[in-house]
């Protein structure tokens, strides 16, 4: 038993160091090649964690050889355009000016009813609002409104624009997260002072944050049984 | 460029594990089974006490090829060499040359089964 822990410990560290190598693409948008590897490795790891029979070294190696196919790969696909669109494939449109390619639909297999949840996903709820759909390779949906339904941008309207530069977190539960306060030019000082004026305490914020303007938005700790 | 510097490492770790691993498996085998041939020859010339000696030295060697091969090699099949290896002193004690030729047969050809699923052949891949 104290094996099998120490087996899937060192396994658990092998995949994540494995997937930390492929880099960070791989959680959130996968190709269909790095989806392939992350089954395959999820399967490599269990089978040593629970056959105590089999050397970990099997799969250790199984899964960084597939971790440096990916990375190789994925350098390779860089350099090619070719293989990108055999391994990656290409971005399809399913609507083109306002009208949906039925025969793109089907042949990717998208119901309407996928279609339709995808577009919500994208703040779409009508189809007739869109004038671009193109289904992603990574399988997402990236959605174009039609022009008379975006918003008129800062620009065109001529108003200027205040950079408010990145708003950051700079109390985290009661904690200031010092790291924070220069990109947002603030200081310990200035935290406890707004604090302050606010009538709280440090212990009391659940959640502060600021950005480079000096506004400030601060959440307060919920009290046990509220 | 970090990350390639990832790649070649690991490369190389992995090409020095199976190397290892190979080259272990190899030694231990031409190790086992030249004491296990010897012993074979000794028991049919009559020399039984030689015969015990050889296998009690292949055990030992077989004992302490367990701890390494267990990295390279399924556990189950080292297993299956050492119950079949801790036989043949006890069989060769009692006289039973025949049982203990046969148990050294069995022992390697267990050990050039082990090696030969290690061997870079076309029967391995498929």
């Amino acid at each position: 038993m104290l094996i099998t822990l120490i087996r899937t410990i060192i396994l658990y560290v092998v995949v994540i160091v494995g997937v930390r190598i492929m880099g960070k693409r791989q959680v959130g948008e996968m190709q269909p090649a790095e989806l392939v590897v992350t089954i395959l490795i999820s399967e490599l790891a269990a089978i040593p964690m629970q056959d105590l029979d089999r050397p970990m070294a099997n799969g250790v190696i199984a899964i960084f050889g597939l971790v440096i196919f990916e990375i190789l790969l994925s350098i390779i696909i860089m350099k090619s355009l070719k293989l990108r669109r055999i391994i990656s494939g290409k971005p399809a449109i399913i609507i083109n000016n306002g009208v949906i390619d039925q025969h793109i639909l089907k042949e990717l297999r998208i119901t309407i009813d996928d279609l339709n949840e995808d577009l919500r996903q994208a703040g779409v709820f009508s189809f007739d609002e869109v004038q671009f759909a193109i289904l992603e390779t990574n399988g997402k949906i990236s959605v174009l409104k039609k022009p008379h339904l975006l918003g008129p941008t800062a620009e065109q309207m001529h108003v200027e624009n205040k950079d408010k530069g990145l708003p950051c977190t700079v109390i985290c539960d009661g904690v200031i997260e010092e790291h924070s306060l220069p990109l947002v030019s603030f200081t310990a000082e200035k935290i406890h002072s707004i604090l302050e004026q606010n009538q709280l305490k440090l212990k009391d914020v659940f959640i502060m944050t600021a950005d480079k303007l000096g506004n400030h938005v601060i959440v307060k700790k919920q009290k046990k049984g509220n | 460029m970090k990350r390639l510097w990832a790649v070649l490492i690991l490369m190389v770790l992995i090409a020095a594990i199976c190397t290892a691993g190979y080259i272990t498996i190899e030694g231990y085998r031409d190790k086992t089974v030249t004491t296990l041939q010897a012993a074979m020859a000794a028991a049919n010339s009559g020399d039984y006490k030689k015969a015990e000696e050889l296998a009690k030295q292949a055990e030992t060697t077989w004992i302490d090829a367990e701890q390494k091969l267990s990295i390279f090699v399924n556990h189950s099949q080292l297993s299956e060499v050492g119950l079949s290896v801790a036989k043949l002193a006890p069989l060769i004690k009692d006289g039973s040359v025949g049982e203990f030729n046969a148990e050294c047969s069995l022992s390697i050809v267990q050990l050039i089964h082990i090696s030969n699923r290690e061997k870079f052949r076309w029967e391995n891949f498929i």
